[in-house]
């Protein structure tokens, strides 16, 4: 417990004895995780979108409107025998009239000269599937049932947003990998210095007979104290950043929702944090190797 | 205390340190280890506390064998000595006091036993009133008897001095060579590297010369003859 004392009251000398480089050190961790935390943030909501866009991804189908609206229905159970369908629902042409009317609202009477006689809209189904992935084979099998005079789907739309997120994905992966090298680069100078500034006393209390855990303690004590200090600080900087791009994001791109800061800040603290600690403690072993060998 | 037998040093760059050297040194004795510039003295010392292994031969230091031992196991024997060096190597920003309670403290010796043992050691030393003074408002003299009071702390079993009179006149060397007489009176094993004929021949202890790695000649009592 005293021996825990100790290694805490050394780290935080050591912090504090270089200021100014342990000053740079957070202000550097800091800026790799929020730029590597904000690029994660936007390909974790990409990948939501696409998610979600897929799940409620549709097929619309229309019916030839030679064939009755009873005839159009009977088409239900072919359109079900092919696999990857999910869900099935029939849109009758007079009721699709009808709410198109309760749309227009004041506009309706644009439609006053339509009725069930001369309805210019089509019987349709939409269909939903079970692996968007499989579009273009599912509309083939669509296409292929007598009767289908028209098919719209959005598999354009999804496999433009699966590009841009997997560029997002390389991107972040890259950033991630790239900013934890350049953090540990610098706690581990920062350690460094401490080090070199303390050769002597290390070199002594080899030489009395301190454990390398002895001594390393206080420097690794130093690396997760920066570390941590710096994964607190992006987190909140996140908050306020994230909170900024999704006030921007809403008013710009409205079908683009983000999610909001509240549902993440847990997982964004812990990450930051985690992720400061690491490198922080990772900066600190990688330099104190050469100075045990005494 | 210390076997060495038939022990040999090659350095990296192929430098034959220590040659066939063998020398035992027993529980409470005093011994010079003398010897010119560049004899193998101090490679001898970094072989006793395991900054360098034997290339041949056996070692033993308070039971550890250095060829064999661990690495993990350095800082134990490490506990058992206690090294001076001529350059004292104090901590410059600590007192006289800290500089020495910082020896316990690394090795996690709780804090009551410092404020015991510390005191007790810098009087023996004849420090007591220089205990909160810096290392740089001492004399030489002092300042090495600062670097004993550390050496001799964690109670070593041996005290080990590489050229201890190094950087002190003829005096304060005296002064210095008599109270490591006396630390060796009160039960502890000392050996002293030095290449100083006066006092080597003024004190008439055991004698270990060195040459050109190699144990030349070893005789109690004897006199530094080059």
């Amino acid at each position: 417990m005293r021996r825990f004392g100790y290694y805490w009251k050394e780290g935080f000398r050591n912090i504090f004895k270089h200021g100014f480089m342990s000053l740079a050190a957070v202000l550097i961790m800091i800026a790799c995780l929020l730029l590597t935390g904000t690029v994660t943030l936007i390909a974790y909501n990409i990948d939501l979108s696409i998610v979600e866009l897929q799940q409620s991804n549709e097929i619309v189908v229309w019916i030839d409107e030679d064939l009755t609206t009873r005839e159009a229905r009977s088409l239900g159970s072919q359109f079900n025998r092919i696999d990857n369908i999910a869900t099935t629902e029939f849109v009758d042409r007079d009721e699709a009239l009808e709410d198109y009317r309760q749309e227009l609202g004041e506009d309706a009477d644009i439609l006053e000269d339509y009725d069930s006689s001369n309805n210019p809209l089509r019987n349709s189904f939409v269909f939903t599937m079970k692996d968007p992935a499989l579009a273009d084979e599912t509309l083939e099998q669509i296409e292929a049932v007598d009767g289908v005079a028209d098919v719209r789907a959005d598999e354009a739309v999804i496999s433009r947003l699966i590009q841009v997120q997997r560029v997002f994905n390389i991107v972040a992966f890259a950033m991630v990998v790239g900013l934890a090298v350049i953090s540990i680069f610098i706690i581990s100078n920062t350690v460094k210095l401490a080090m070199f500034a303390r050769r002597e006393e290390i070199s002594i209390q080899k030489m009395v007979g301190a454990t390398n855990w002895f001594i390393r303690w206080p420097f690794v004590i130093e690396g997760m104290v920066l570390g941590l200090l710096a994964g607190g600080l992006a987190f909140l900087a996140e908050w306020a950043l994230y909170t900024e791009l999704f006030r921007v994001v809403s008013g710009v791109i409205p079908y683009f929702q983000l999610l909001p800061f509240d549902s993440l800040r847990w997982v964004v603290l812990g990450v930051y944090c985690g992720a400061g600690v690491l490198f922080g403690i990772g900066g600190s072993v990688t330099s104190i190797r050469k100075f045990m060998n005494v | 205390m210390i076997r060495m037998n038939n022990v040999t040093v090659v350095y990296d760059n192929g430098t034959r340190a220590v040659n066939k050297a063998s020398l035992r040194v027993d529980e409470g004795e005093f011994v010079f280890l003398v010897g010119a510039s560049g004899s193998g003295k101090t490679t001898i010392i970094k072989l006793l506390t395991a900054e360098v292994r034997p290339t041949e031969g056996r070692v033993l230091v308070n039971n550890y064998n250095i060829g064999e031992m661990k690495k993990r196991q350095i800082p134990y024997l490490r506990r058992t000595l206690g090294v001076v060096y001529q350059d004292f190597r104090l901590i410059k920003t600590k007192s006289v006091y800290e500089n020495v309670a910082f020896a316990m403290r690394t090795i996690g010796v709780k804090g009551k036993a410092i404020k015991e043992r510390v005191p007790y050691v810098l009087d023996l030393v004849g420090l007591t009133e220089k205990a909160q003074e810096k290392p740089m408002n001492l004399s030489g003299g002092e300042q090495q008897r600062v670097a004993i009071a550390r050496a001799l702390v964690n109670n070593p079993r041996l005290i080990i001095a590489d050229e201890p009179t190094g950087n002190l006149d003829p005096a304060r060397s005296l002064e210095l060579m008599t109270l490591f007489e006396k630390i060796n009176e009160l039960g502890t094993t000392v050996l002293i590297v030095t290449h100083e004929k006066g006092l080597v021949d003024e004190f008439e202890k055991r004698v270990v010369m060195i040459d050109q790695g190699e144990v030349v000649s070893d005789q109690t009592g004897g006199y530094y003859q080059l």
